[in-house]
């Protein structure tokens, strides 16, 4: 099982290791400012929660040679986020992302990923679901940097938005300088309408019901993230009532 | 039990076309009712109607279901009360699996979970029975389905959700020959094992062999204008509507079309290059 660490001060934090670690860190602060240097040969598990503040995330870090991270977001909260997470990935290592945000209110989300150099490998999954007054702007910066042979980099990411919102834009953006390479980003988005509702109702679902099977259905594979990350069943189980608790329209 | 459904004086409007004019309706378990009429007089509408769909506005009559009055209830309480529309487009619904919609449908109407061995059990068989393909239930709805897989769709929800009235929207249509026999006698078995009745919408006499109608009902300009049993549909399929326009002495609306003066876009598109 993943250890815990509260983030709830606004000093910065430094996670340096070469000893794999399951990390379950809950932002409850304001602010925070974590570097990383991650250079561990088993694959390094970093969660990151952020609880219910208006809190801005400013992450930057480092995978070192032939190491290999993985990192997801959980964002399930109405009030606004301001996430900036910048890491650079060295000779033979791989990073893997995995976020889900969902809620209404501000969201500003900055990944900038580099394959700094050659056979890197970075994996990027975002699932996004923007409920009523949201105005969510996630933008995604993969860049492989010249030498970078052999790279590959993928993004991927999935919106549904509910309800008019102001305004809601991914924007992928891919940097690559380097041509021995396998790069791709890949969106889908979706949206319910008074025709898909009508439907499910016909089927027998109410409103609450039918959107919440949607908004499921966006972020299917939490089930598979927690348990690959090994969170503890407590928090499991406070993730799921604050989504189910979200999708009460 | 038996149920009954009765329609009373129904008048609907549709964007401010008055679309339903006064119709009246019953049917019990045990029957089914081929409703067939010209292009755009009103079937849909009825069956949409029924089923609670927000366009259509009820301007005028009743429905009622054992007695409840059904146009004071939500479309998805109509459909837990055990109506179901196949219907003539079904929607599309990206990103939910056909399984975890109808897990949710059938939840929906239960107190108790369905478990997840007897619910695989189930869409296992009805799938094959309707000899659809096996990923199906792992597919997004109707997502990228065509036209015939749509309509199986359907009536694979119909025999899941099992509806005491199944109101079936020119499901026909679009199901090559095999497939109508296979969805018609899927329909005949549900029909033979449920207390339940059904509405049914086609144009086709051939379906109507196969699905042997009770009670038959034609709709013209948002009204029955006929009624009578399967003989009425061989009547149909031999004449056509014409009699029956000339009977009640109808003049089925023509568009008209107006005048276009063209001058030619081919020798124009010339004359432009040049
Ligand atoms: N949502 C809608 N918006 C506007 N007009 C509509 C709508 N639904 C139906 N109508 C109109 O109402 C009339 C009746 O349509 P309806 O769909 O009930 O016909 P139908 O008898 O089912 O025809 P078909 O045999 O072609 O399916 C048509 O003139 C149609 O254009
Ligand atoms: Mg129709």
């Amino acid at each position: 099982m993943s250890d815990l660490l509260r983030l709830n001060d606004d000093k910065p934090l430094m996670i340096d290791g070469s000893l794999s670690h399951d990390l379950l860190l809950i932002l409850s602060g304001k602010k925070a400012h974590i570097r990383y240097n991650l250079n561990a040969k088993g694959p390094w598990h970093i969660f990151i929660f952020r609880e219910k503040t208006n809190i801005s995330l400013i992450e930057e870090g480092l995978i070192s040679t032939d190491s290999e991270v993985h990192m997801a977001y959980l964002d399930l909260a109405n009030e606004s986020f301001i996430q900036e997470s910048k890491f650079a990935v060295l000779k033979g290592a791989g990073l893997d992302i995995k976020s889900i945000y969902l809620g209404d209110n501000n969201k500003n989300i900055i990944f900038d990923i580099s394959n700094k150099e050659a056979d890197t490998k970075v994996n990027i999954d975002n699932s996004i679901v923007a409920l009523k007054d949201s105005d969510f702007n996630i933008k995604v910066i993969g860049n492989i940097v010249k030498g970078a042979k052999g790279a590959i980099h993928h993004q991927k990411s999935r919106c549904l938005t509910l309800g008019p919102l102001k305004r809601s834009l991914i924007s992928p953006i891919l940097n690559i300088d380097e041509n021995d390479v396998e790069a791709s980003h890949a969106m889908t988005s979706g949206t319910v309408d008074e025709e898909m509702l009508y439907y499910m109702n016909a089927r027998g679902l109410d409103r609450n019901k039918a959107l919440s099977l949607m908004v499921e259905s966006y972020l299917t594979y939490s089930d598979e993230l927690y348990k690959d990350f090994g969170i503890a069943e407590n928090w499991q189980k406070e993730f799921k009532d604050r989504e189910a608790n979200l999708c009460l329209m | 039990m038996s149920h009954l459904l009765k329609i009373e004086n129904l008048h609907v409007q549709v964007n401010d076309k008055h679309i339903l004019k006064g119709l009246s309706l019953e049917a019990k378990s045990g029957e089914i009712h081929a409703i067939m009429g010209p292009n755009g007089n009103g079937k849909s509408t009825l069956l949409q109607t029924i089923m609670g769909n927000p366009d259509y506005l009820v301007s005028e009559g009743s429905i009622t279901f054992d007695g409840q009055d059904v146009l004071k209830m939500r479309v998805d309480e109509r459909s837990r009360a055990g109506l179901f529309l196949a219907m003539q487009y079904p929607q599309e619904i990206p990103g939910v699996t056909n399984s975890d919609f109808l897990r949710a449908a059938i939840n929906a109407r239960n107190e108790k979970p369905i478990s997840l061995f007897s619910f695989i059990k189930e869409i296992d068989t009805n799938i094959k029975a309707l000899h659809m393909k096996e990923d199906l239930a792992h597919r997004f709805v109707n997502d990228g389905f065509s036209g015939g897989e749509k309509k199986r769709n359907e009536i694979l929800q119909m025999l899941m959700l099992k509806p005491s009235i199944c109101m079936l929207d020119e499901i026909d249509s679009g199901l090559d020959v095999d497939a109508i026999k296979l969805v018609s006698s899927a329909i005949e078995d549900y029909y033979a094992k449920n207390d339940c009745l059904m509405l049914v919408v086609s144009h086709y006499e051939r379906f109507f062999t196969m699905i042997k109608p009770t009670h038959a009902h034609v709709i013209i300009d948002g009204k029955i204008v006929a009624e009578g049993d399967a003989k009425l549909v061989e009547k149909i399929d031999n004449d056509g509507y014409d009699w029956l326009y000339k009977e009640l002495n109808i003049h089925p609306e023509v568009e008209v079309k107006p005048l276009v003066y063209s001058l030619g876009s081919c020798a124009h598109n010339k004359g432009l290059k040049k």
